[in-house]
């Protein structure tokens, strides 16, 4: 004990250093995490005025609530088909951006896939709403090539396609950059040896490449699974949840109880949802990093 | 070599499609900026307004009662304000935590950044809107404070960067601390004397990343503000497709005024911005 206050008082600076992000961690970080899971045990209607304290009242009221469940399962499947396809594409983009032949055009490709990301979400969100509009620019292409223009919006199946094609077009290219950079940390005269060894295009990826890039993998996939848990903007600026609920997002659902003031309801669903997400990252940390250290 | 010709060329292709489609939404936004609305909605597919018109940069240039510069001053403000308070903490935060990891309460201030990350963002809000309009020195007409406290932590604008330093610091060999403590420096002259010169160049690509990120945020301006007199570019243009009968051609303007400042910087300054949120990733 006597130790540690010696510590503390020889490394008090380092106290004044980490003060502003200590703050910041705390009350604008783990105080609301805690405060949103302590709302989720009290009655909604009261929670501001006069706090009243109802267990798992709100909890057993989402178990039961069908909405709640369609939304977990929208949001799961949404989550599944999104880090697939945005690892896939963003994959096959590094694959292609590191190919010799391109030289100095490579940059130009790089900067095109990357702009989405760094443009404020709602721009692109608004553009491709548009696009995909009953008489937007999509359905005209259609009729011109002499199709049947599709309601993209206002089906079920279309829409969440949709919502699953502006989020790659936003994200993949984080990915690609992701996995263009472990590209470049791999051993080249492995790929020698293998040329010597009379090993194919395809074996030579197969067993050089892929498992060089195991740690953008894990990374890309833990990313990609936290971001696309807890999506909410394409919901709330293209869809509205709609149509008929098929895009009703975890994060979208839980933001409706709290317009309709039902904070209670609100704050369970995220607090289900972020117990959701923490136990599924930590465990594909674990199994990651322990794969990485065989 | 005739097959590897074959490859290049379809290279190329693949590569000039995946691009035009990245780049599309912002040539029809602005094209569309400078069309009338009658022209969006007829010829969504023309790139080339039939007409040019300034009707979509008229129709921004007062919203909900306040001038546009409004808007950008606070945009300006509060993505300024969320930039210099991420870059500060995250940096000293970061070398404290490399500094000496193991000084009580360090491990629990690292651990509730990481929890904040996995969080629901927007329902996190909930609280701190409760914590923020419970306080007037973080809440009112004209108060930032509240809206760029929230968007510094983890759950928004923080993550990347404190990534960044994190990677960064993996990579200073410890021993440059030594030294300096073995000549006698205080901690303070390590941090300002030794550390902050080499930093120089991951601080700038922190600050590049965090004011590009923050420029964009909307959620917690449109949750975190009294009224408009707060209100950003980014969350007007939210605004004004909340409403019926929305405006394409003024959505188009706004959105083109909205994306410029970034695209701008980014292209400055891409190979920064680029390497910079790879090499933060990478890490984490």
């Amino acid at each position: 004990m006597r130790k540690k206050g010696n510590e503390i008082r020889k490394f008090w600076s380092l106290y004044v250093f980490i003060g502003i992000f200590g703050i910041l961690s705390f009350v604008f970080g783990l105080y609301p995490v805690l405060k949103s899971i302590a709302l989720s045990f009290n009655e909604s209607s009261t929670v501001f005025t006069n706090p009243e304290f109802v267990g798992l009242k709100n909890y057993r009221e989402i178990l039961r609530d069908s909405y709640f469940w369609d939304s977990f399962k929208v949001t799961i499947f949404f989550t599944f088909v999104s880090v697939v396809l945005n690892l896939a594409v963003a994959l096959i983009l590094a694959q292609l951006l590191s190919y010799k032949g391109l030289g100095r055009s490579a940059l130009i490709f790089k900067l095109c896939i990357f702009l989405p990301f760094i443009v404020p979400d709602v721009v692109g969100a608004l553009v491709w709403k548009q696009f995909f509009n009953t008489n937007g620019a999509l359905n005209q292409l259609l009729t011109l090539a002499g199709a049947q223009p599709v309601s993209w919006l206002n089906q079920r199946s279309t829409a969440i396609g949709v919502l699953v094609f502006v989020e790659l077009w936003k994200h993949v290219g984080l990915y690609t950059i992701i996995f263009l950079t472990n590209y470049q940390l791999i051993d080249t005269t492995m790929y020698e040896a293998a040329g010597i060894d009379g090993a194919n295009a395809w074996q030579r990826y197969r067993y050089i490449t892929l498992p060089a890039l195991r740690p953008a993998f894990i990374l890309n996939a833990v990313y990609a699974f936290i971001q696309f848990m807890k999506t909410y903007s394409v919901s709330r600026l293209i869809t509205f949840g709609g149509p008929n609920y098929a895009t009703n997002f975890v994060s979208y659902y839980a933001y409706t109880k709290y317009e309709k003031m039902d904070f209670g309801g609100a704050t369970a669903i995220a607090t289900v949802l972020f117990a959701f997400i923490i136990v599924l990252t930590l465990i594909s940390m674990k199994l990651g990093g322990d794969e990485n250290e065989k | 070599m005739r097959n590897k010709k074959w490859v290049t060329a379809l290279v190329y292709v693949i590569l000039i499609c995946v691009s035009f489609v990245m780049v599309y939404p912002f040539l029809w936004m602005l094209s569309a900026s400078f069309k009338t609305n009658a022209d969006i909605i007829q010829n969504p597919l023309n790139l080339l307004p039939q007409k040019w018109t300034l009707d979509g940069y008229r129709a921004i240039k007062t919203m909900s009662g306040y001038s546009i510069w409004h808007y950008l001053k606070n945009s300006i403000i509060i993505s300024a304000g969320t930039t210099a308070l991420v870059v500060v903490s995250t940096a000293m935060g970061g070398y404290a935590l490399y500094r000496k990891r193991d000084l009580p309460l360090f491990g629990i201030l690292e651990k509730s950044f990481m929890i904040s990350m996995m969080y629901p963002a927007v329902l996190l809000l909930i609280p701190l809107y409760v914590i923020v309009i419970g306080s007037k020195f973080l809440y009112g007409t004209g108060n930032y404070l509240g809206i760029i406290l929230a968007s510094s932590t983890g759950a928004w604008g923080a993550a990347l960067p404190f990534f960044l330093f994190k990677q960064f610091f993996a990579s200073v060999p410890y021993s440059l601390v030594e030294a300096s403590t073995i000549d006698g420096a205080t901690e303070r002259q390590i941090f300002f004397w030794v550390m902050c010169p080499v930093m120089k160049p991951v601080i700038l690509t922190a600050t590049l990343i965090s004011f590009l990120t923050s420029w964009g945020l909307w959620i917690p301006v449109l949750m975190l503000s009294k009224d408009m007199s707060t209100y950003t570019l980014a969350s007007m243009l939210v605004n004004i497709n909340s409403e019926l009968g929305v405006d394409l051609s003024q959505t188009a303007a706004l959105s083109t005024v909205v994306t410029l400042p970034v695209v701008l910087i980014f292209l400055l300054t891409q190979r920064k911005v680029m390497d910079g949120i790879a090499a933060g990733s990478v890490k984490g």
